[in-house]
């Protein structure tokens, strides 16, 4: 267990250098894939024990219990755009960007995704059903995971 | 029939106070006393919603029962959620019951009016759903009440249209409610001409966030027998979750459909014995229009409830407005004058069981609370 949390200590800072106080905060079992949003790559968690995939990662899988058994998998981020509301009234920090776009994306992988969808010629064509892919690109200086309509 | 049971209950008019919670607090137990009959000394445990961050007075259970001079034995604290009054009326129930004491009160109080809107939704909301993976995109309860609302409409089951009558009805209700926070009759035409929020969600389909208190008083059977016209008991309560924080990780889950609402439902029912044919008044935390429908459908009354069962007569949060710690007496409190037949002009014809429903996220856990007279009669 200490070796475990001397490895945490060091990844909580290289967080810290990376998103600053967050959002994201520091998990162990989110560390890697906020590493990799940041270098431009969306991926799901991937159970070595059980071989599910789920999302968001976690240090224990959901499905079998797994402790520490994530192992990051790259998706094409193809899924459906199960609903969606565009919020007129958001916080301080999402003025900039708004009317916000939310968006809920059932993935095929048969995990769901929530996020914001960019494009303004998108949000005029936007449906429940709408075919679309989740992506990373730079929104209000960071990288984030988001969605746009095929 | 003899029971514990709700003897007294009061509550301020919802507003924007400048009184502290406590002033608020201290009010409604005095007024809640004198309505179930007890004195001072009867009162030995109290139960108090936590308090809000932005209140001052913490610890708000101790420090009334100090500054009223009760003498308890019992003393608790229950964490801010919709199902706060829930979990304290059953907690209260069992510490008369065993500890064979007259009376204990449940006290709440919220001024939201403390926080802007813009700070709740960045320093609250964004961190009860998921902090990292949700919150931050603008998750708050507005946002997945409208992610509902939007497969409503997608999938025909109801139109923009069907929300604002919702909440021209509500409305209405609250026109009679001396508590209700706006009581101005509005018009289908205004509620649609009304800025939009959340997309379908409009301002007159939105709770406003404002200020108010409760308490409300849970008596030993023989205290309740002294009372039996006035006293309410709480028949049973049916407990559900759907096992999601707010939002599901797994696909294919609806977003208004409320599962846990059916079973809460059916739970509470086999357990006091009614069906829902026997439901006179609904009280449910619904603090935007489009949830009354998804929530009303979900517990399994028909698609057009409103023409069989009376829905929020007190205006609901919508139009009675929604003080967070507290509205869950409110809640209580209009079921007990419906089943009194003090209701006045918005009195339900021959109340006998009322149910309040309460939710926690977007109604992942649902609690069903059934009431009754104690004499078992009805209203009027």
């Amino acid at each position: 267990m200490r070796a475990r949390e001397l490895q945490a200590h060091d990844r909580y800072q290289r967080h810290q250098e990376t998103w600053g106080d967050g959002p994201p905060y520091f998990s162990e079992g989110t560390f890697d894939f906020w590493q990799n949003i940041a270098q431009g790559r969306f991926t799901l968690g991937h159970c070595a024990a059980c071989d599910s995939r789920y999302f968001p990662p976690r240090v224990i899988c959901p499905s079998c219990w797994s402790a520490d058994a994530v192992d990051l998998v790259d998706t094409p981020g193809v899924g459906t755009v199960v609903s969606y509301t565009e919020l007129h009234t958001v916080s301080t920090a999402l003025r900039p960007i708004a009317p916000v776009v939310m968006v809920c994306v059932d993935l095929a992988e048969k995990v769901r995704i929530l996020t914001w969808l960019l494009g303004d010629d998108d949000r005029g064509s936007i449906a429940v059903g709408s075919p679309c892919r989740i992506g990373v690109e730079e929104v209000l200086g960071a990288n984030r995971f988001v969605a746009r309509l095929l | 029939m003899t029971d514990v049971a709700i003897a007294g209950s009061a509550v301020v008019p919802i507003g924007l106070y400048a009184q502290p919670e406590e002033d608020l607090i201290m009010r409604c137990v005095v007024a809640a006393a004198a309505d179930a009959g007890v004195s001072r000394s009867d009162i030995r445990g109290i139960i108090a919603m936590a308090t809000r961050p932005q209140s001052v007075q913490q610890y708000q259970a101790a420090h009334i029962a100090s500054r009223l001079r009760l003498d308890i034995e019992f003393l608790a604290e229950l964490e801010v959620s919709a199902l706060g009054l829930c979990s304290a009326l059953r907690l209260a129930e069992s510490v008369i019951r065993d500890r064979d004491i007259p009376a204990v009160v449940i006290v709440g109080a919220s001024r939201e009016s403390l926080v802007r809107t813009v700070d709740f939704l960045e320093h609250r909301t964004s961190r009860t759903t998921d902090a990292s993976f949700v919150g931050p995109f603008g998750m708050a309860p507005i946002a997945w009440c409208a992610l509902g609302a939007r497969q409503l409409l997608a999938s025909g089951e109801a139109t923009e249209e069907d929300f604002a009558a919702v909440s021209v009805r509500l409305r209405r209700n609250a026109s009679m409610n001396p508590v209700a926070y706006f009581r101005a009759p509005i018009t289908a035409e205004d509620v649609m001409a009304s800025r939009m929020v959340a997309a379908p969600l409009r301002l007159l389909m939105i709770c406003p966030r404002a200020d108010g208190a409760g308490a409300i008083m849970v008596v030993r059977p023989d205290v309740a027998a002294l009372r039996p016209t006035r006293a309410a008991v709480h028949l049973a309560q049916g407990l559900a979750h759907d096992g999601d924080n707010v939002i599901s990780e797994q696909a294919g889950r609806s977003f208004c459909e409320l599962p846990s609402t059916r079973v809460a439902a059916e739970d509470a029912f086999n357990r006091a014995g009614i069906d829902y044919s026997d439901v006179d008044v609904v009280e449910p935390w619904v603090p935007f229009t489009p949830m009354e429908i998804m929530v009303m459908r979900g517990l399994g009354f028909p698609r057009d409830y409103w023409t069989t069962t009376e829905v929020s007569p007190s205006g609901g949060l919508v139009s009675r407005g929604h003080p967070l710690l507290a509205t869950g007496f409110y809640n209580v409190h209009e079921v007990i004058q419906q089943l009194r037949g003090e209701a006045g002009p918005r009195q339900v014809d021959a109340a006998r069981v009322g149910l309040t429903v309460s939710e926690s996220g977007n109604f992942n856990g649902c609690a069903v609370d059934v009431f009754g007279r104690l004499d078992g009669r009805t209203a009027n």
